[in-house]
């Protein structure tokens, strides 16, 4: 466990905050990283988070908090560059290769990550799961959408709706 | 707790990521979205919602293209490039029509045998038809744009428009010539000419760059700028003349130039271009198009010859009129 330091601690090594996951388990992640969250940016702004104290995230359990800060440690080089204008080709193509790896997971954990980069308010991460959805979504019916997506079986009116709206719409069913 | 959360689960904001982030360019993709549950539908009838959908997505994407076999008279064609379109051909089966432009979501076509033109939007159906102001030119040109001030023309729909006819004195001294047409007064402006020094026909679509539409002057080698601000006519050089002649576009740069280009030795030949980013090529083994930046090409059609291509970009979302699909068969009996 790091030694608690004050909140300008700026000498040297970078600044480390705990995060604490819904299931009591503490993540030690440079603020640097941790700050890509809005709603974490301003606790740890005002020198939150530091040495045994943590920040406690109810929402959020260790499975998810730890993918999530293995997207957060990734990109925050470029974040710190202000969205990396500078950043060079090779620099860009890693973090695409890197974000299409990423997003390549199980369904459940891809419904996990989209609550969590909501509620901790990552842009960039927000983005990128809603995405990998929407292109989950390309191509299908309704139905297959709604299999596809774990929605359970339409009710018998749903059902109905959705036969009269297909008819409706004919065009795009062709 | 690893409980997979079904979409019904997500909040409304999160789904709204994920609606927002449906590419454009399949218009079926976001009409079979909008069935999957009463949230979605919602969303997506929602008009703040797809404004901002819009917004997000910046360039209309293009929908298919219009286009005329031969300059007879004809009914124009319209060859979708999306996998399922609400378009039927059906819907240009009206009076014998001649397709001149399309731009900000209209359609300018000659009614054949008439001195009308009728700008038509296929969203939202509507038709509006006005007189051709000097009938007798061979070859003319003409373009049709949004006329709304503050205007992103991503959605413009049922606003006023602008018609730019170019068109050249070939009973008199042979200078090319323009017209405005207003809709918001319903009439057309005394005309503007330039000395050019040399006859030329215009046969080729207008180019808007800024306030300017660009017409080529192919046998003159100059290209004609209509400024819509000033109501003036100019003419500057063709690049390259000895070059390049014959086959050769302007287009709209990315970065709001005048852009040019020519075919030189290939057995490739342009027929059309446009939009942002891509160009349409007529080759011996079908029509493509071709996205400037990646090179791609893609097949949009089996025919080799088309003598006029308009290509149609907007964005066709489920609150479209013609997204019912029965707008268009209805709206042209006239």
């Amino acid at each position: 466990m790091a030694a608690p330091e004050s909140g300008d601690g700026n000498n040297g090594a970078a600044r480390m905050v705990t995060l604490i996951s819904s299931d009591n388990t503490r993540f030690e992640v440079e603020a640097a990283a941790a700050s890509l969250s809005q709603t974490l940016q301003l606790t740890i702004l005002d020198g939150g988070g530091g040495g045994g104290d943590g920040i406690p995230l109810p929402n959020v359990d260790s499975a998810t908090l730890s993918k999530v800060l293995e997207y957060c440690i990734k990109h925050a080089p470029a974040a710190a560059n202000g969205g990396a204008p500078n950043a060079t080709a090779v620099d860009r193509a890693e973090l695409e290769r890197f974000d299409n790896e990423f997003v390549n997971i199980d369904q459940s954990v891809l419904y996990s990550l989209i609550m969590a980069a909501h509620n901790l308010e990552i842009e960039g991460l927000q983005s990128l799961v809603a995405k990998k959805v929407a292109d989950m979504i390309k191509g299908k019916s309704p139905m297959e959408i709604r299999r596809t997506l774990g929605f359970p079986d339409p009710t018998p009116e749903e059902q109905a709706e959705m036969n009269a709206h297909m008819l409706e719409y004919g065009w795009a069913y062709e | 707790m690893a409980m997979p959360r079904p979409p019904p689960d997500l909040v409304d904001d999160a789904i709204a990521e994920i609606l927002i982030r449906v590419s454009p360019d399949e218009p079926a993709d976001l009409v079979r979205a909008s069935l999957v549950c009463k949230l979605w539908r919602r969303l997506l009838s929602d008009p703040a919602f797809l404004s901002r959908y819009r917004r997000f997505h910046r360039t209309p994407p293009l929908f298919g293209f219009f286009h005329d076999v031969g300059r007879v008279q004809t009914n124009p064609g319209f060859v979708p490039t999306t996998a399922a379109s609400p378009f039927h051909q059906s819907a240009l089966q009206c009076h014998p029509c001649l397709v001149f432009d399309c731009r900000h979501g209209r359609v300018l076509l000659r009614i054949v045998g008439t001195d009308r033109f009728v700008v038509w939007d296929p969203i939202t159906g509507h038709r509006e038809e006005l007189r051709i102001p000097c009938i007798g030119d061979p070859l003319f040109s003409a373009a049709v744009l949004c006329a709304a001030s503050d205007c992103d023309h991503r959605d413009c729909h049922g606003g006023p428009f602008t018609v730019v006819y170019a068109g050249t004195d070939v009973g008199g001294d042979g200078f090319p010539y323009a017209y405005v047409y207003s809709s918001e007064t319903s009439a057309w402006s005394t005309p503007v000419s330039v000395h050019i020094g040399s006859y030329s026909n215009i046969d080729d679509r207008g180019v808007l760059v800024g306030d300017e539409i660009h017409f080529i002057l192919p046998s003159a080698f100059k290209i004609l700028k209509y400024n819509l601000q000033n109501h003036c006519l100019s003419v500057i050089d063709q690049p390259d003349p000895d070059l390049y002649y014959e086959s050769v576009i302007l287009m709209p740069t990315e970065d709001g130039y005048l852009g040019f280009a020519g075919i030189l030795g290939s057995s490739l030949y342009l027929w059309s271009r446009k939009g942002a980013d891509f160009i349409f090529m007529g080759t011996d083994v079908g029509a493509f198009t071709m996205e400037l930046k990646s090179g791609r090409a893609r097949k949009i059609s089996e025919a080799k010859i088309f003598y006029f291509v308009v290509p149609f970009m907007t964005f066709c979302t489920p609150d479209s009129d013609c997204v019912k699909g029965k707008l268009l068969v209805h709206g042209e009996a006239h």
